[in-house]
């Protein structure tokens, strides 16, 4: 448009009444009175609803007939309804930045009561919008290419579940693993609990489907060594390790037969043995065995190579090296899983020191069928328990443990006696717990029938004070604390919390993405978008964010998966901020003090230029490091000095 | 052809910037030969009623330097202003009000009680402090008025230009003066050293890595500095971020942080600046750890706003209505 022609649009100033929500405390023929008398304004037209399908009609047709330019939209909040206006006027030909809404309902019409006072304020918000408005620049829309493909860090049942639901739109999944298989914590437990489903059986259709899966390409025994970029456009660099066994091993495990090595098994937290050529259990994914190089003979000392010679398919491959891949993204969803808390440090619980002290995990993996007594729970001395404690909330809701309650063990913990009592039908199970979270109706009701069956509920009044010390000669245990009376078990389950993996801690620093004090990722909003975290196209499913249990965890896949497969669609450009900041490279120092203000690493330093650049497809507008620069040289779009100068002159001045 | 007139006045300042013209060594000479100095009470011996004499207009520059404390200084400066073509605020004082402008933080009869009642070292038994009027052996003696508030030159009169430092550096002086008598104006208003922070020149700024973290903050007596690396990658608090470029960085040069004498950028506040800044690069998680770090900076007034509080968003402590 010529300027000649720009010049001669006119300014319009629509007045809502909202219905009367405004024109109830706001005087309409005083403002219209007001209005003609200030030079800038054109044309003051009132609505009774300015959002209502006949409002909208009403506003289109004033904006195209009267040759309009300039905006100003005295309503309720630009929260409300600063798109719906700015997106008609955009329609009738007006630049976006020349719309401005003037919040004469929650600032002015709802919070003050006295109508003289209201009009007059109604009128310095106004003038407030009008003297901004003259100040105002054009603001564009832009988009950029974007990559449709997604990385899943974590092959647990979060990470499993987002790359299917991903895979099944025709999305390309990068599923990286830092162990040698997929699975993750739910492989290690035999039943789910409320509804006790086998957790294998759930387990072996998904991994046969991801195994199957051509768009969904799995790395394991991967180490994340840095992740650049944004939302659209992410790279990572990741090492892929060694197996020392091809692709092609089936894992008919004739190899594990003649290995001579035995290590304790971390699958089965350490209570199993594994050889040195092992895998994690059968029908793991990737089906091909790995060699644990630390205790191979082969590599320790060239003694041996009986799995060469074991192997009827010719897998075995001393010589396989690392690899260093490039991996790009249009976003990257983290499930990284938990790890169980530690109860070392408590002494006095007697783990690892007594006989038949067990934790939640280590019950888990000796009922499992894939564990390693098949499914067995014994005593020490070979005989079947009579009774068991299970203790609640080991080592969590403390200072110096887990200060948090994790807020599903519970249900793991009622879980526990109702295997046990499964197993051994007339054992006796006391859980001692203080106080009893259960998240769902189901979970209660599932505790009430553990009660019902003859689980015994104790309430001690400080669980840190529990102590378990062994009764001789009897070798019953006896865990004694404030408020019950000492109890007497064959043996006791520890129930740990849940906590972040160290690994959550390594990506946050690589992404930026903000952990809490506990290190769990800081979700974007806690209810609007929980599984999104502050960095855009970095999200977040399962435990990353807090302990959740297998079901929560899937549901969050879910959600991540919808929320990726809305914004990224293959071809399709992705729109940017309307407002970010921007940097004049006149003025910039090259000081870099904006960098590290900047909460979305949208700033890099540009070291041949020697000027800080803000990557406009990451700003989000939030105007920190406009005000952090000290130099002066950034400016935040549609938020300069001058526009916000402008907008409090024109409140000030009558 | 007449020689340019020049008068050089001294206000609410230290008198370095009155050294500083001299600090020009040998171009000093030039500069005498070039020129009629017509008033410069630190050197030669002028009368205010010289210059009250003369015609509106007639001194070509004016090099203004110190801000207005007392209603003498507000006196000959508006004569000055009527007597001359163009008023440089020359020196960080007359510009932004310098360090003297601390003492807008307290008020006139705080400062008093320091210097003339508690000082350690005075002996004033009968409790005197200055007063605009007082009697002597029956005479009315007049003393300037004190003012509660120290102003910048341009809050009393119209100035045309601006040369940072404290003092001007030798190099600034021969190119403003160079630049103002050779008839060569700038835009009315200009600051005469360049409008980018001190970094761009730096030597040190090379060394700075792209993501900054301050996890401590410590003063420049408690460390030994290496003399290439950026202070502020030594947890040093350097000023040269929210500073004027133009000085030469003798100070960095010196193994000394910028203490920020050249003053801020157009239109910025120097201290809300360098706050900002810090605000970005200060590691701590939480506000106690924050509140840990920032103990280092004893002095945040005297830190961030040390030449320039008459000029800053603080202006002045307000006095509460009693």
């Amino acid at each position: 448009m010529p300027e000649e022609s720009k010049k001669n649009k006119k300014t319009v100033l629509f007045l809502c009444k909202c219905s009367s929500n405004i024109s109830d405390t706001v005087d309409f023929e005083e403002i219209k009175k007001w209005a003609k008398k200030q030079g800038d304004i054109d044309i003051a037209a009132v609505s009774n609803l300015l959002c209502s399908p006949d409002g909208k009609k009403f506003y289109t047709e004033i904006l195209k007939s009267r040759d309009a330019g300039k905006v100003i939209v005295a309503a309720c909040s630009p929260r409300l309804h600063e798109k719906t206006f700015r997106g008609l006027a955009e329609e009738c030909g007006i630049n976006l930045g020349m719309v401005q809404m003037a919040n004469i309902r929650e600032q002015c019409a709802w919070v003050t009561p006295d109508k003289t006072e209201a009009t007059e304020k109604a009128k310095s918000i106004i003038n407030s919008a009008l003297n901004r408005l003259g100040r105002s620049k054009e603001i564009f829309r832009r988009t950029m290419k974007a990559e449709a493909d997604v990385i899943v860090i974590g092959g647990g049942i979060a990470g499993m579940e987002a790359a299917r639901t991903l895979s099944r739109a025709g999305r390309k999944v990068r599923l990286i693993e830092k162990n040698i298989s997929l699975g993750g914590s739910v492989m290690k437990s035999e039943d789910l609990a409320p509804g006790m489903e086998c957790s294998p059986c759930l387990m072996a259709p998904i991994l046969a489907e991801i195994r199957d899966d051509k768009n969904i390409d799995v790395i394991t025994k991967a180490e994340i060594t840095e992740i650049t970029g944004f939302f659209g456009n992410f790279t990572m660099k990741v090492k892929k390790r060694p197996r020392y066994v091809e692709e092609n091993c089936i894992s008919c495990e004739e190899c594990f037969k003649v290995c001579p090595v035995s290590v304790d098994s971390e699958f089965h937290e350490g209570l199993g043995k594994r050889k040195a050529i092992y895998s994690l259990f059968p029908g793991s994914v990737p089906a091909a065995a790995v060699i644990d190089r630390e205790h191979c003979l082969h590599f320790t000392d060239n003694s041996c190579s009986a799995c060469v010679a074991a192997c009827p398919f010719g897998s075995i491959n001393f010589s396989q090296e690392e690899e260093l891949l490039s991996i790009r993204a249009g976003a990257i969803v983290v499930a990284t899983g938990f790890t169980a808390g530690d109860v070392s440090r408590f002494s006095q619980l007697g783990h690892k020191s007594l006989d038949n002290v067990i934790t939640s995990p280590e019950f888990e993996i000796l009922s499992g069928t894939n564990g390693p007594t098949g499914g067995r729970i014994l005593l020490k001395n070979g005989k079947e328990p009579q009774s068991a404690a299970v203790i609640h909330c080991a080592g969590s809701i403390r200072d110096d443990g887990i200060p948090y309650c994790s807020g599903i063990c519970c249900t793991h913990a009622v879980k526990a006696g109702v295997m046990l009592r499964k197993k051994y039908p007339s054992i006796r199970i006391i859980n001692i717990h203080n106080d009893l979270v259960f998240g769902t109706p189901r979970e209660f009701a599932f505790y009430r029938e553990a009660g019902a069956n003859g689980t015994e509920f104790v309430k001690c009044s400080d669980l840190a004070s529990i102590k378990i010390s062994a009764l001789s000669p009897a070798g019953l245990l006896k865990i004694e604390g404030d408020g019950i009376t000492a109890v007497e078990a064959d043996m006791a389950v520890l129930v740990t919390g849940f906590m972040p993996p160290e690994s959550a801690a390594d990506i946050a620093s690589m992404t930026g993405a903000e952990l809490d004090i506990n290190g769990y990722f800081i979700p974007d909003h806690e209810l609007l978008n929980a599984t999104g975290t502050g960095l855009d196209g970095i999200y977040t499913a399962g435990c990353a964010s807090s302990p959740l249990n297998a079901s929560a965890s899937v549901v969050q896949a879910r959600a991540v998966s919808g929320d990726i497969l809305s914004r990224l669609i293959p071809g399709k450009e992705i729109e940017l901020e309307l407002y970010t900041s921007v940097i004049d490279r006149e003025k910039c120092a090259g000081c870099r003090l904006c960098i590290s203000s900047c909460p979305y690493r949208a700033i890099y330093f540009d070291h041949d230029t020697k000027v800080s650049v803000i990557n406009e497809s990451i700003c989000r507008g939030c105007g920190t490091c406009a005000a952090a620069c000290p130099g002066g040289a950034i400016e935040a779009n549609h938020f300069s000095d001058e526009e916000i100068c402008a907008e409090i002159e024109g409140i000030l001045h009558d | 052809m007449s020689k340019p007139k020049v008068a050089v006045i001294w206000n609410a300042s230290c008198g370095g910037c009155d050294e500083s013209l001299v600090d020009i060594e040998d171009k000093i000479i030039d500069l005498a030969d070039k020129v009629d100095f017509v008033l410069w009470p630190c050197a030669m011996d002028f009368k205010y009623n010289d210059v009250a004499a003369m015609k509106d207009g007639e001194i070509d520059i004016t090099l203004v330097n110190g801000g207005i404390q007392n209603s003498g200084q507000e006196k000959i400066v508006k004569l000055l202003r009527e007597k001359s073509k163009i008023i440089v605020a020359y020196g960080s004082c007359a510009w932004l009000g310098g360090v003297p402008s601390l003492i807008n933080l307290k008020n006139k009869k705080d400062s008093f009680a320091v210097n003339y009642l508690d000082c350690p070292s005075v002996i004033n038994p009968g409790k005197k402090v200055p007063m605009a009027k007082s009697m002597a052996d029956g005479y009315e003696l007049e003393l300037p008025e004190i003012f509660d508030t120290l102003y910048t030159l341009d809050d009393v009169i119209d100035v045309d230009y601006y040369l940072p430092g404290c003092p001007p550096m030798p190099a600034m002086i021969i190119n403003a003066l160079g630049e103002l008598l050779g008839g060569k104006l700038p835009p009315k208003g200009t600051i005469l050293s360049p409008d980018i922070s001190l970094c761009l020149s730096c030597s040190r700024n090379g060394t700075k890595p792209d993501r900054m973290v301050m996890g401590e903050i410590q003063r420049i007596h408690e460390i030994i500095a290496d003399p290439d690396q950026c202070f502020l990658n030594q947890d040093v608090l350097c000023m040269g971020p929210a500073t004027r470029d133009g000085c030469g960085y003798p100070c960095i040069t010196g193994n000394m942080p910028c203490t920020g004498c050249m003053g801020p950028m157009k239109n910025q506040d120097q201290g809300a600046k360098m706050i900002s800044a810090l605000g970005g690069i200060i590691d701590g998680y939480d506000e106690e750890a924050v509140d840990r770090i920032l103990d280092g900076i004893p002095d945040p007034a005297g830190t961030f706003y040390r030449y320039s509080t008459a000029a800053s968003y603080l202006g002045r402590r307000r006095e509460k209505n009693r």
